[in-house]
């Protein structure tokens, strides 16, 4: 029976991206809950919602290494390794930013002011909204890696036109909110510095979602 | 019973033991990705698989049965009958019987090599280094190597082309529409081609010179505007991403065209010694040309049919739900590369290997980013396992040749 012949499929890279971008994806809504509980001054209910964020993280951390470690290296791929350990990285450094911006509201009880709070609580709605479509691209390319139709293809194309254009607006709603924090003369300085922190890391969830979109548009190139 | 007669039973037995075995494992090759993508069901396989493995054996199969018989071992070298027969006969039983280990192992051992080791072992043993044509044996370790790289490089254009022309369209059904007569045109070009050039078969209908070539091309043009005509008028073209359910019927008749492949290819690995052992009962000496009898190839061709309906359809099942992954198109390329490597081969006299043709023509895929990984290193160690499979064969050959002797002759 030659099996070992039909064991040359491995099975497919992309099986467990998908896996490591579910768990990013479940994170956004997560994440916006935990900004929402923080705002409302629920701290236990934010610390519920970290532990759980930072667990996932710690998941998507193995999966990224299991990624990597059950490649052998004579593998071929359909898409250049270099450029999919990137992807990978990237898609990872999405969650990390998610897990990092949690910590940094952790260390001292911030109180935003109220037109400050509100932007951010949009900006926080905005990127976790965008996190989830991470799996949806991710998803669509093991289908279309699996059956190499234009149709596949022009979803995923789509989705990474959808992750551009969000991007450049919570670029825009970062840079709104510097404004903001920089105008207002009330905030302690070291509030000003965390706040200034955060909402930077929150615009790197966007960034290495879109640099995440990049790499996937370069493994899908004909 | 004389010791004659108890050789050739022994012979015979042998033989079919050897053909049983090729049923039972190289029919996986031809119809496992079929049934895997559920193209037709497992009972059709092993119908199909049946009636084409035997008219290939018997119909396509005698050309390449010579080469190995004759080709390997000088039998002018060889001058005792007796000692050829006992030798002819260990072959036989040393590569069943590694064939079958394999089996069991579920080692991707080639019957061919299995055949052709231990062909090279009964040489070594009854007249040395002498007796084996290398220079034979050179070319078909070359057809070892082509055969891979030719059917990878046919599977990757093949693939390429599919890619183009039917995947990358938005509506994959139209794509299909345009390639499916052409696919379909060429495969019954070559099957007709290879079934008329060399084989008794254009003989007894009559086929001569340039009509070797005008009949498939014919043929071919024939079926080109039929299948041309049944997907324009009959076809529903409510699906648009449809290409790959076209793909499910060409799918079906590459196997078709891999199992005829198989059958032609493969008879000689179980024939070739025992159309030698009987030449030898026949005639009583050991001659360099002999006729393979029809029937002969035939009892080939029922044996291998026995195999694949006693084992052959549960590797079928094994290996064809194990494959699922693979789409139609896909599917059909390996199938595709695979046979028409196979045909040519067997039509140029060298007895390559189905399996590797097939693992050359599913790297070739994997090459054409139609695979989403392929791995090279268990390549590597399938490879191993071919090259130990011809000492391997060749030494369990010269013990089986031994002992034989020695119950035989006494010494």
């Amino acid at each position: 029976m030659r099996f070992p012949i039909m064991t040359l499929f491995q099975a497919s890279p992309f099986e467990r991206v998908r896996e490591h971008a579910h768990n990013v994806g479940q994170c956004g809504p997560l994440f916006l809950n935990a900004v929402k509980s923080y705002l409302e001054g629920d701290r236990n209910q934010f610390e519920i919602m970290k532990e759980e964020i930072r667990e996932a993280e710690a998941a998507c951390d193995r999966l990224k290494q299991n990624v990597r470690a059950h490649l052998p290296s004579s593998i071929v791929m359909p898409v250049e390794k270099s450029t999919f350990f990137s992807f990978l990285k990237e898609a990872d450094k999405v969650i990390d930013c998610i897990k990092n911006s949690l910590y940094w509201m952790s260390y001292v009880e911030l109180s935003f002011p109220e037109d400050i709070a509100n932007d951010y609580l949009l900006l926080v709605r905005e990127v976790s909204d965008f996190v989830g479509f991470l799996p949806e691209m991710v998803s669509l390319a093991h289908t279309y890696f699996g059956t190499r139709y234009e149709s596949d293809r022009q979803a995923i194309k789509n989705i990474i036109k959808e992750i551009r254009f969000r991007e450049r607006e919570s670029d825009e709603l970062e840079k709104t909110i510097i404004v903001r924090l920089c105008a207002d003369e009330e905030i302690p300085p070291k509030s000003f510095y965390l706040m200034l922190r955060l909402v930077e890391t929150i615009g790197e969830i966007a960034d290495h979602l879109e640099n995440a979109a990049d790499m996937m548009r370069a493994m899908i190139a004909r | 019973m004389s010791n004659e007669a108890f050789l050739l039973i022994l012979s015979f037995l042998g033989g079919a033991y050897m053909a049983w075995n090729i049923g039972a494992n190289d029919v996986a090759n031809s119809m496992a990705s079929a049934v895997g993508a559920r193209a037709i069901t497992l009972r059709q396989a092993v119908i199909i698989a049946g009636l084409l493995t035997f008219f290939g054996a018997t119909f396509v199969g005698s050309h390449v049965t010579q080469t190995i018989r004759k080709g390997i071992i000088d039998s002018a070298a060889i001058t005792d009958p007796q000692l050829a027969l006992l030798g002819l006969l260990s072959a036989l039983l040393a590569a069943a019987f590694w064939v079958f280990l394999a089996t069991i192992r579920a080692l991707p051992v080639s019957t061919t090599h299995s055949i052709v080791g231990a062909m090279i072992g009964f040489g070594l043993v009854v007249g040395g280094p002498s007796v084996v044509n290398w220079a034979k044996l050179f070319g078909i370790v070359m057809g070892w190597v082509i055969s891979p790289i030719l059917s990878g490089i046919t599977a990757y254009f093949l693939f390429r082309a599919i890619d183009r022309v039917v995947l990358a369209r938005l509506d994959t059904l139209e794509g299909a529409v345009v390639t499916t007569p052409a696919l379909i045109a060429l495969i019954v070009f070559i099957m007709t081609l290879s079934m008329l050039l060399k084989t008794p078969l254009a003989e007894r209908l009559g086929v001569k010179g340039i009509a070797m070539v005008l009949v498939p091309l014919g043929l071919a043009t024939g079926v080109y505007l039929l299948s041309w005509v049944v997907l324009r008028s009959y076809l529903p073209r409510t699906n648009i991403s449809g290409g790959e359910e076209i793909f499910r019927y060409l799918q079906v008749m590459t196997s078709c065209y891999v199992a005829m492949g198989n059958g032609a290819n493969d008879v000689a690995n179980a024939m070739g010694p025992l159309s030698g052992i009987y030449f030898i009962f026949t005639s009583g000496s050991a001659a360099q040309n002999v006729p393979v009898p029809t029937f002969l190839l035939a009892f080939g061709g029922l044996m291998i049919t026995i195999g694949i309906c006693t084992w052959g359809y549960r590797v079928i099942e094994t290996v064809g739900s194990k494959i699922t992954k693979l789409t139609n198109t896909r599917g059909f390329t390996v199938d595709f590369a695979t046979a028409s490597v196979i045909l040519a081969a067997s039509m140029a006299g060298l007895p390559v290997s189905t399996t590797h043709a097939a693992v050359g023509a599913y790297v070739g895929v994997g090459m054409a980013r139609g695979l989403q990984a392929i791995d090279l290193g268990l390549l590597w160690r399938i490879m191993l396992y071919w090259v130990i499979t011809v000492p391997v064969a060749a030494a369990t050959c010269a013990g089986i040749y031994l002992v034989l002797r020695w119950v035989t002759t006494g010494s």
